[in-house]
């Protein structure tokens, strides 16, 4: 208590200190030759093991229970309106709000996808709100909910939606702040679960959380890295199934709400695990599997467009968010030039335009040069592959990258500013209270400076790693092996290089440290 | 046993609820001179080898505040700062190089206190600037002013809105019931 051992400032701006020049440089060269190793070595498919954990009696009991979900979800969702109450009716200098939903949520929760899959999908109390008031009940089957059941807008039945609303999310977050304010959180709260709850009285199943959610579709795309699944036992069992329970739903269990058929699963992009098909299928025929990290992405079985954009997109808008938290994009001290000084220079259209204008252009650098790469490996490939498919086919690969650089974001995050909650605890609405005793004490960082830059090097190299994997195999469904295949390869190979040395580079900045802002 | 447990609660719980009206600074730096009214938000930084206590309270009824400071080094035995200091105050979205600061000179007990009056809630920054024989030392604190009036029509119309979503899907589902025993 009270030491201040890595981070002298409880509030306000103060630097964190970026990664040493030595860490740095170390990460730098593992990257490159970690790049070649992997990339030209030969893989076997061995290893794709899997261990059905519903074949546990307490976990069979469990997932067959209607309850389980509606118990997961009441805590989360009272912790939700905690989040609402200390946003509109708290004190708004400081209380829970920003801290509990942008550090400790929103910090943990790529670790919870990295870790347990689509687990915040089941325990989302958005989704609880937006199923009782549609279903009418708490856990029960109602074989006629309260929806109008339309089918989702056919030239809509992507994931555009839930690109905008990502790019709007943190437009939103970062140009107005909004992680710093408590009424900001509690606003944006309320808005994603009105987003979440009114479609669900007019669209058929879970359409939104298909189609639209944000949180869903991008933890949809890292799940696919998750070492758990929910897949059907046995493929022909589902093959030889007449009635499709699982995805027409029956007295047991509502139809999959993603509108997934069991039999045709392959990847955990759009699976919820909301452990419905436990409950509908007749033939006791769904695990719930553990298996090796990455197993989707490896094998990622048809690669579709919106996905290919959403991964780019991802890669640029974390990064972006890493770097509007160093002094180079804006040095709120006044010392030293920065880019949003020197937008506001140009302009002269004040900071919001100036913040547009700069996320526009970091948005759009990736994918322009993404897809100019994608040109140039297709034209060295000369086989007739269009570039848009080569950029289809290998953006699969930058999703790794992206997660993992998100995961040693955040790790900082947390470990650096994640004990901001424990005051806060004693007193979530601002009223002055001490409820725990920790009221008004300020707590020692999680970790040391050391361990977050280490923690955070791993990540990176992790996340190449793997990227490289992916893009390798990728490189050999499109391209084939050897001779101009590899030499085609190469464009992409430089920019996965390119994307996780700038992973680095941002980390390797100082950075503005302001508890709850992620 | 219910009954012994939520007692035992309370009685954990209770002491830190009477103790909570003292956590906010008494002693306090500066409550001497709002006695009785303590301040609701304090923040340090350490700066360049000074520790910097940041401040504020509200002025009841009008859309001010007092921004308080108090400024010592960090040796052993603290010396307060006793120089001018530059205050800057400026929203979220507004422009720091357009707005103008203000100069705080140390009262009687070593604090430096500025009015400050704002036209809208929100967030704010406070930039400070103070030197020394070895140059210029600037901090930055976060603020966070006013509640917005629209609270309760924010919730009530989202409750509207979502009764309002229910009762039509529900009028629809009934016309669709209807409609095929009608044509038969």
């Amino acid at each position: 208590m009270n030491d201040h051992s890595c981070c002298e400032v409880d509030n306000g701006v103060h630097l964190m200190a970026g990664l040493p020049p030595w860490m740095f440089y170390f990460g730098v060269a593992a990257i490159l030759v970690i790049s070649f190793a992997f990339y030209f070595k030969k893989e076997s498919d061995g290893g794709d093991w899997r261990l059905d954990l519903s074949r546990l009696a307490p976990v069979n009991y469990l997932l067959s229970r209607r309850w389980l979900q509606f118990a997961v979800q009441v805590p989360i969702l009272l912790l939700f309106l905690v989040v609402l109450y200390a946003g509109f009716f708290g004190d708004q200098r400081i209380n829970i709000a920003p801290v509990l939903t942008w550090t400790i949520w929103w910090g943990l929760l790529v670790f919870v996808i990295l870790l347990l899959g689509k687990f915040w999908c089941f325990a989302c109390p958005w989704d609880m709100v937006a199923s009782i008031t549609s279903r009418l009940r708490f856990w029960r089957v109602n074989r006629e909910p309260l929806t109008s059941g339309l089918k989702w807008p056919r030239q809509a039945r992507n994931i555009t939606l839930a690109i905008g609303l990502f790019i709007a999310l943190t437009w939103l977050e970062l140009g107005y702040k909004v992680t710093t304010s408590p009424y900001a959180t509690a606003m944006m709260g309320l808005i994603m679960l009105l987003m979440v709850v009114l479609p669900a009285f007019v669209f058929e199943k879970k359409s939104f959380c298909r189609y639209g959610c944000l949180v869903g579709r991008i933890s949809g795309l890292y799940a696919n890295m998750a070492p758990v699944e929910v897949r059907a036992r046995d493929r022909q069992v589902c093959l030889d199934c007449k009635t499709k329970d699982c995805y027409v739903g029956n007295d047991r269990g509502y139809a999959c709400p993603t509108g997934l058929n069991l039999g045709t699963l392959k990847e955990n992009t759009y699976c919820t695990m909301c452990t419905e098909c436990f409950k509908s299928c007749p033939s006791d025929n769904v695990a719930l599997n553990i298996r090796p990290f990455a197993s989707d992405i490896l094998h990622y079985p048809k690669p579709r467009t919106d996905e290919a954009v959403l991964a780019v997109i991802l890669l640029a808008l974390t990064a972006f968010h890493g770097l509007t938290m160093t002094p180079l994009w804006e040095d709120l001290t006044g010392t030293s030039p920065s880019l949003i000084a020197w937008l506001n220079g140009v302009f002269g259209l004040g900071p919001l335009f100036s913040f547009t204008v700069g996320m526009i252009a970091i948005l759009a650098v990736p994918f322009l040069l993404y897809q100019g790469l994608s040109w140039l490996s297709a034209r060295i490939a000369g086989s007739g592959i269009s570039p848009w498919r080569v950029l289809v086919a290998f953006a699969y690969s930058l999703i790794p990258i992206a997660l993992f650089y998100h995961l040693a974001h955040n790790a900082m995050h947390v470990a650096m500013e994640g004990q901001a909650i424990l005051p806060l605890l004693s007193d979530p609405f601002g009223y002055g209270w001490n409820l725990f005793g920790t009221a008004g004490q300020t707590y020692a960082a999680l970790l040391g400076d050391q361990t977050v830059w280490a923690t955070q090097v791993l990540l990176v190299l992790t996340g190449h790693v793997i990227g490289i994997k992916v893009a390798a195999r990728a490189g050999d469904r499109l391209f084939g092996r050897g001779g101009r295949a590899i030499w085609a390869q190469t464009p992409l190979l430089f920019a996965m290089i390119l994307f996780s040395f700038g992973s680095l580079w941002i980390m390797h900045l100082d950075m503005n440290m302001r508890t709850s802002l992620m | 046993m219910t009954r012994i447990r939520l007692l035992s609660l309370v009685i954990l719980i209770l002491p830190g609820v009477v103790q909570a009206h003292h956590i906010r600074g008494i002693p306090h730096y500066s409550s001497q001179d709002h006695y009785p009214e303590t301040p609701v938000y304090e923040v340090d930084q350490v700066v360049d080898g000074y520790d910097v206590t940041f401040t504020y309270y509200e002025i009841p009824g009008q859309m001010a505040l007092d921004l308080a400071m108090y400024i010592r080094d960090t040796l052993p035995e603290p010396t307060p700062y006793e120089g001018p200091v530059n205050f800057l105050v400026w929203g979220r979205h507004e422009d720091p190089d357009q707005t103008h600061p203000f100069t705080a000179y140390r009262n009687a007990t070593n604090v430096y206190k500025v009015g400050w009056v704002y036209e809208d809630a929100g967030a704010y920054y406070v930039r400070i600037v103070f030197s020394d024989d070895q140059g210029e030392h600037r901090a930055v604190f976060d603020l966070s002013v006013g509640e917005s009036s629209r609270t309760w029509t924010y919730l009530g119309g989202s409750v509207a809105l979502v009764v309002m979503a229910a009762a039509a899907t529900g009028i629809i589902r009934k016309k669709r019931r209807r409609s095929p025993g009608t044509s038969s």
